[in-house]
């Protein structure tokens, strides 16, 4: 049997992905154009967010939406409903968004007349944590029914998020849910997060969400121009 | 600006025979372990890149290096791999996962500790019990090398 020889390699798995990711941010950079990457578990009020975000800003920012979903188009027809360019991706399967997926979606939208385009990635805390998909940020969704133990099952997606939106706070009242336990859970994972509290049913601390998000959009347009 | 296309495969859905298409699908919805499809197509198009630049006949085992954060099923792995690198050079290669255990360090102390993340979560110091801690280790995600001939 012929010799076993060893090539060292020592190469990124996902290094493909990383290298569009930065190429995608680069781009829209350029274009002054804000990308953010939200994603949460089914149900958790992803849809619910961006359409309250929109509300508040649709008259600051000129804002648009790429929907992933395994196979419907339900959610892209709620954003757009809002007035906003929703470009659906239906992903076929595939439960996260990659790069390549964001880099089409954006092919297709007009970035000259945007400011802030939201991603509502696929639900499920697993997958859309290990593909970088381009955005300046990652924002994640943890509703209140969920539980205050998800940063002990999906410690990835807490740990490469910058902010944490804790969504259904309504529901504290009956729900078996301790909101500092969940605190110092992400804070040991990721002490950096952003954590805020919010309702998209009531519209109780959404202001404070979209106060972060207003700063991040404006302040590097500051430096820039 | 044009940006190059790169891992466009990755999504060509309509290629797979339909019963692999469910069992994705089903893993999809009830385990969610269908980013390993997408990550097993990269290790195998990494693998073959590095092989065929070192005129090698054969890959017989690919050593990763994942970290315990890194969701990852290595059965499935092993599974996509064989599936997708039939015809490829690396067609029958093993996959040897060593995993890296999830390490922090205290930020008081300096003292690294490794955690136990889906049993307890506490997070605390094994020598000074401070809770403030950084991690260094449980990330990783990389194709350490390969045994080819």
């Amino acid at each position: 049997m012929a010799d076993i020889r060893l090539i060292e390699i020592k190469e990124d798995i996902l290094s493909d992905n990383k290298n569009l990711a930065d190429e995608i941010r680069a781009m829209l950079q350029r274009h002054h154009v804000f990308l953010l990457n939200l994603m949460a578990s089914p149900g958790g009020g992803k849809t619910s967010l961006i359409v309250q975000t929109i509300r508040e800003l649709k008259d600051v920012f000129r804002i648009g939406v790429i929907e992933g979903d395994i196979d419907s188009v339900v959610d892209a027809e709620i954003v757009s409903r809002e007035g906003v360019p929703a470009v659906q991706l239906k992903t076929g399967g595939f439960c996260h968004l990659d790069a390549s997926m964001i880099d089409m979606a954006l092919k297709e939208m007009d970035l000259s007349n945007l400011d802030l385009i939201m991603i509502e990635n696929i639900g499920n805390l697993v997958c859309p944590a290990e593909f970088d998909t381009g955005a300046m940020k990652n924002v994640m969704i943890l509703s209140v029914p969920e539980g205050d133990d998800k940063p002990l099952k999906y410690p990835l997606m807490f740990s490469i998020c910058d902010v944490l939106l804790v969504n259904k706070i309504d529901y504290l009242s009956v729900a078996d849910f301790d909101m500092n336990v969940l605190k110092e859970r992400v804070f040991n994972l990721n002490p950096k997060i952003k954590i805020f509290e919010v309702s998209c049913k009531t519209g109780e601390g959404i202001h404070a969400w979209v106060r972060w998000l207003t700063d991040e959009l404006v302040f590097p347009m500051l430096t820039v121009q | 600006m044009s940006i190059p296309k790169k891992n466009n495969d990755m999504r060509c859905f309509h290629f797979f025979p339909a019963v692999f298409l469910i069992a994705i699908l089903k893993g999809c919805l009830y385990n969610q372990i269908m980013h390993e499809l997408a990550v097993t197509e990269s290790i195998l198009n990494i693998v073959i890149k590095h092989a065929e630049k070192n005129h090698v006949e054969k890959v017989v085992t690919i050593h990763l290096k994942i970290g315990e954060l890194t969701d990852l099923v290595d059965e499935y792995i092993q599974h996509y791999f064989d599936y997708l690198s039939k015809g490829t050079i690396a067609e029958g290669a093993v996959l040897n996962m060593e995993r890296s255990p999830v390490v922090f360090q205290c930020t008081d102390c300096k003292t690294t500790f490794q955690v136990s993340l889906k049993d307890s979560g506490k997070i605390v110091c094994s020598q000074c019990d401070g809770a403030k801690a950084v991690l260094v280790s449980g990330r990783e995600f990389y194709i350490k090398h390969i045994e080819v001939v």
